[in-house]
């Protein structure tokens, strides 16, 4: 069921999307992930997930079973979506961590088979800069902000998906920022605003 | 030096990735924010083959092949391509180019003469209208169950046959799908102006799809239980 009352295009679009979804349509299913995917996948890989493609398969098969009962609009979708996409990331944090890390090896993992030293010190400072800092933020303070920076979900939003009050997730979001100001290089020269090079 | 407190107002429009306009401080903070979020999406998510089969052409025709070559090791640059395009796709823009897909397999469908009757009969009504002297009739085609005696569709493409030639093409399992109905549309015009079907068209066909032979008949319905516990949607 869709919310009634839709004016706008892009909510209508949803709710014809929505609908075919839950009658079966697979051209629905296909554009739901088109469109959703990349967020849920980059949550996962943001919040160290080690398997993010496979789990995104996984949450959207879910999703697809459950859709016919779902109710609302394209915010309560995105809600709806997280939640599920949460909850098999702690399934899964919870599985490593009761059977200890076990990672696959890759030559791109590998680093004693880095391709130059060039390729590992700029990898190494963007980690530094960016990933690394918001890594280092206590586990529910990590969850609000790749929440709202990845999945683009609203305080309230956030709040369903982790079952806490919208002030307690403003309070956590207020924290997690000023521990990365505090943390923050505030001389580093962001990527791709240099005008080195320029004629 | 004090450090200004940050204000809600304020913290909407770092997470967004703008500074505003009177705390320059913020603006590493905010970049960083805008750096994050792009390095998350770089590499766009891949279907598993299980999920791929739900999703149809669209969401699978590229890519069950590979997941079910390298589970979880690299993404091809084609894939990435694909999906980035797509990605930047409107949602309306989206649902036409699915829907297209659904149409171009429905056409598939419907020279095969597997419609549920109603349907297959507008269809058969529109294939006579748009291609004069075409029938879609199943029983004019000898022995393409099993596709090994099929006979060539450039042998058969009396202008009587057309029909016959589409109907035998589409019974082949790697034939559902938008090029092939691009191709019925190409042979039809072709038809009406006199021309032949092309092997080559043949061939080019038959290397374009060859991935979408992992897709059909797929569709095992796992629960994607997959031995984790589920914990209950947000909004059901």
């Amino acid at each position: 069921m869709t919310a009634p009352g839709n004016t706008n295009p892009r909510a209508a679009t949803f709710d014809a999307t929505l609908v075919a979804a839950q009658g079966g349509a697979r051209w629905a299913f296909a554009t739901l992930w088109v469109e959703y995917a990349p967020a849920v996948t980059a949550f996962l890989r943001a919040r160290g997930s080690h398997e993010p493609e496979d789990l995104t398969s996984e949450v959207f098969i879910a999703v697809f079973e459950r859709v016919p009962q779902f109710v609302g609009g394209e915010a309560e979708f995105r809600s709806f979506l997280f939640s599920i996409t949460y909850r098999r990331l702690v399934d899964e944090l919870r599985t490593r961590s009761r059977r200890g890390e076990n990672l696959e090896w890759s030559a791109e993992s590998d680093p004693r088979s880095s391709p130059s030293a060039e390729l590992a010190a700029i990898e190494r400072a963007g980690n530094d800069s960016v990933s690394a800092l918001i890594d280092s933020l206590p586990d529910d303070q990590r969850s609000v902000m790749t929440l709202r920076i990845v999945a683009d979900l609203s305080i309230d939003q956030i709040a369903e998906v982790l079952d806490k009050r919208p002030g307690a997730v403003k309070a956590l979001q207020r924290r997690a920022l000023d521990r990365l100001r505090k943390n923050f290089p505030q001389t580093r020269t962001p990527r791709g605003h240099s005008n080195d090079g320029r004629e | 030096m004090r450090i200004r407190r940050i204000s809600e107002r304020d913290a909407e429009a770092v997470l967004s990735g703008h500074a505003p306009a009177a705390r320059p401080d913020l603006a590493p903070l905010a970049d960083s924010i805008t750096e994050f979020r792009a390095a998350a999406f770089e590499l766009p998510a891949q279907p598993s083959a299980d999920l791929a089969s739900r999703l149809g052409p669209l969401g699978g025709s590229r890519i069950s092949s590979h997941t079910e070559t390298q589970p979880t090791i690299g993404v091809s640059r084609e894939r990435v391509t694909m999906f980035s395009w797509i990605a930047g796709l409107g949602l309306a823009a989206k649902i036409a180019l699915a829907a297209g897909v659904a149409v171009a397999a429905t056409a598939g469908a419907g020279a095969a003469g597997v419609l549920p009757t109603g349907a297959q009969d507008t269809f058969d009504t529109v294939v006579s209208t748009v291609v004069p002297g075409s029938h879609v009739d199943e029983s004019t085609v000898p022995g393409t169950d099993d596709g090994s005696t099929a006979p060539d569709p450039v042998s058969t493409d009396h202008p009587d046959n057309f029909g016959s030639w589409v109907s035998e093409r589409a019974k082949a399992p790697d034939k559902v799908g938008s090029t092939f109905g691009k191709m019925v549309s190409e042979a039809a015009h072709n038809k009406v102006n006199g021309h032949a079907p092309s092997t080559e068209d043949r061939g080019n066909k038959k290397d374009s799809e060859s991935s979408d032979d992992a897709v059909d008949g797929s569709d095992s319905g796992d629960a994607g239980g997959h031995g984790k516990t589920e914990g209950t949607p947000g909004k059901p």
